[in-house]
C-alpha cells in the first residue's frame, strides 16, 4: 500500500515537472498579454522598447486582442550596398509569424552633419492579408562623400499597431 | 529485474529534467547578438502632428532670469504649406551674437508636439566659413526617461525644454541644435502625402561664465 502511495505520489511529481517543462517551452511572447501602457493609444513615452503602440479608436478589450506579439520591428544597420556600388543602404523590417490583414515598414536615411541629421532617402513597403516580413531599404549614392556616420529611422506597421526603430553605423564611402 | 513503478516515474522526471537542462537552457541562453541586426528598438510616442514649420527655438541658461537666445535656423526638411521643401544655409555659416551665462544650458521649443529627438552639438571653433573646425561634445535627448548620459525633453507650460548638464565653464560655444518630428500615419498630413518626419536644426553661440 505505501509503495503504491509513493507510486502515485511520484507519477504526480512526474507529471508536474513534464508540464512545467512544456510550460517553459512554450515562447513568452506567445503568452504575454499587453501592458497598460501598450493599451493606452494616446499614452506618453514609455521605456519598453519592444512594444507596440495602438493606433486605432477601437476599445481597449479589441485593441489588446489583436496585439501584435508575433511580430518585430527592427531596422538593420547602415552598409555599403553589394548590389549598388557606390551607395549606402539600410533594411527596415517589420515582420510577423502569423498572417495580418496589414504590414508596413518604412525607413528614413540620414547622415550626421555638422549641425545634426540630413535627410537622404525615404522608402517604404507594405503588404496585405500575408505572412513573413516586408521590408524597406532606403540608398543614397554616397560614392566621394568621405567618412559620415549613417542612421535609419525604422517604422513599423501591423494592423492598427505602430512602433519605431533606429541603428547607426560610420562608413567610408 | 522489474522496476517498481516508483523508480520508473522518478526515472522519467529525471530524464524530464535532463530534457529541461538540454533544452531550456540554451534557449534561455540564446545566440550572441549580430551586430549587423537591429536590436535597438525605441521608445513609444505620442501620436501628435508636428509643427506646419520649424518652430521657433530658444537656448539659454536654467536660471530663472537668465537671458534667452533665439535659435538661427540653418537647416530644414519639412512640409510647409503643402510642399515638401528643404533649406541649408550656405556656402557661409552666419551665427547669432554670442550669449553669457552659467550652465547648465537649457533649450526650449515652442511647439504643441515634442520632437522625437533633439540632439545639442557643441563647438569650440569654426573655420573661416563658418562651419565648425572640431570635434563636437553631443547630448542627445529624448522624450520619457532618458537614457544614461541622456537629457529628457519635458513640457513646461507652453513649450518643451530639454536641461543640458555638464558643460564645464569659462568657455565660448557655438551649438548646434537639431530635432526631428515624426509624423503619425495617423494624421491627414501623413495620409495625403506620404510624408513619415520633419527636421530641422538651429544654431547658437554662447559663453558658459
Amino acid at each position: 500500500m505505501n509503495s503504491g502511495r509513493g507510486a502515485g505520489m511520484a507519477r504526480r511529481l512526474a507529471v508536474i515537472g513534464v508540464l512545467a517543462i512544456l510550460a517553459a517551452l512554450v515562447p513568452a511572447t506567445a503568452l504575454a498579454g499587453p501592458s497598460e501602457n501598450e493599451t493606452l493609444s494616446q499614452a506618453a513615452a514609455v521605456d519598453d522598447q519592444s512594444s507596440w503602440q495602438s493606433g486605432a479608436t477601437a476599445n481597449a478589450a479589441d485593441v489588446a486582442a489583436a496585439y501584435p506579439a508575433d511580430c518585430i520591428g527592427v531596422s538593420d544597420y547602415p552598409h555599403l550596398s553589394e548590389h549598388n556600388p557606390g551607395y549606402v543602404a539600410a533594411q527596415v523590417r517589420t515582420e510577423c509569424r502569423v498572417q495580418r490583414g496589414w504590414m508596413y515598414a518604412r525607413g528614413k536615411l540620414y547622415r550626421d552633419r555638422w549641425y545634426g541629421p540630413q535627410l537622404l532617402s525615404t522608402a517604404s513597403s507594405s503588404t496585405k492579408w500575408t505572412y513573413g516580413k516586408v521590408r524597406a531599404i532606403p540608398s543614397w549614392k554616397c560614392y566621394g562623400a568621405g567618412r559620415y556616420t549613417y542612421r535609419i529611422y525604422g517604422y513599423h506597421e501591423v494592423d492598427d499597431w505602430y512602433k519605431y526603430s533606429s541603428n547607426s553605423n560610420t562608413l567610408w564611402c | 529485474m522489474k522496476l517498481s513503478p516508483l523508480r520508473i516515474s522518478l526515472g522519467a522526471l529525471v530524464a524530464a529534467m535532463a530534457v529541461a537542462t538540454l533544452v531550456i537552457v540554451p534557449r534561455a541562453i540564446g545566440k550572441p547578438p549580430d551586430p549587423r541586426r537591429g536590436e535597438h528598438q525605441e521608445s513609444l510616442l505620442p501620436a501628435m502632428k508636428p509643427p506646419d514649420r520649424p518652430p521657433v527655438v530658444h537656448l539659454g541658461f536654467t536660471g530663472q532670469t537668465s537671458p534667452r537666445q533665439k535659435g538661427v535656423v540653418v537647416y530644414y526638411d519639412w512640409l510647409i504649406d503643402g510642399r515638401p521643401e528643404t533649406y541649408e544655409m550656405r556656402p557661409r555659416v552666419a551665427w547669432p551674437a554670442m550669449l553669457k551665462g552659467p550652465p547648465p544650458l537649457l533649450v526650449e521649443i515652442a511647439a504643441q508636439a515634442p520632437p522625437h529627438t533633439l540632439e545639442v552639438r557643441l563647438y569650440e571653433t569654426i573655420t573661416a566659413s563658418g562651419v565648425p573646425g572640431g570635434r563636437a561634445v553631443v547630448r542627445a535627448c529624448n522624450l520619457g526617461k532618458p537614457a544614461v548620459g541622456s537629457c529628457a525633453i519635458t513640457r513646461n507650460g507652453e513649450v518643451w525644454q530639454a536641461v543640458i548638464e555638464g558643460v564645464p565653464r569659462g568657455r565660448t560655444y557655438y551649438v548646434a541644435a537639431s530635432a526631428i518630428w515624426y509624423v503619425p500615419s495617423t494624421v491627414p498630413q501623413a495620409r495625403s502625402t506620404g510624408r513619415s518626419s520633419e527636421t530641422a536644426a538651429w544654431l547658437f553661440h554662447l559663453e558658459t561664465r
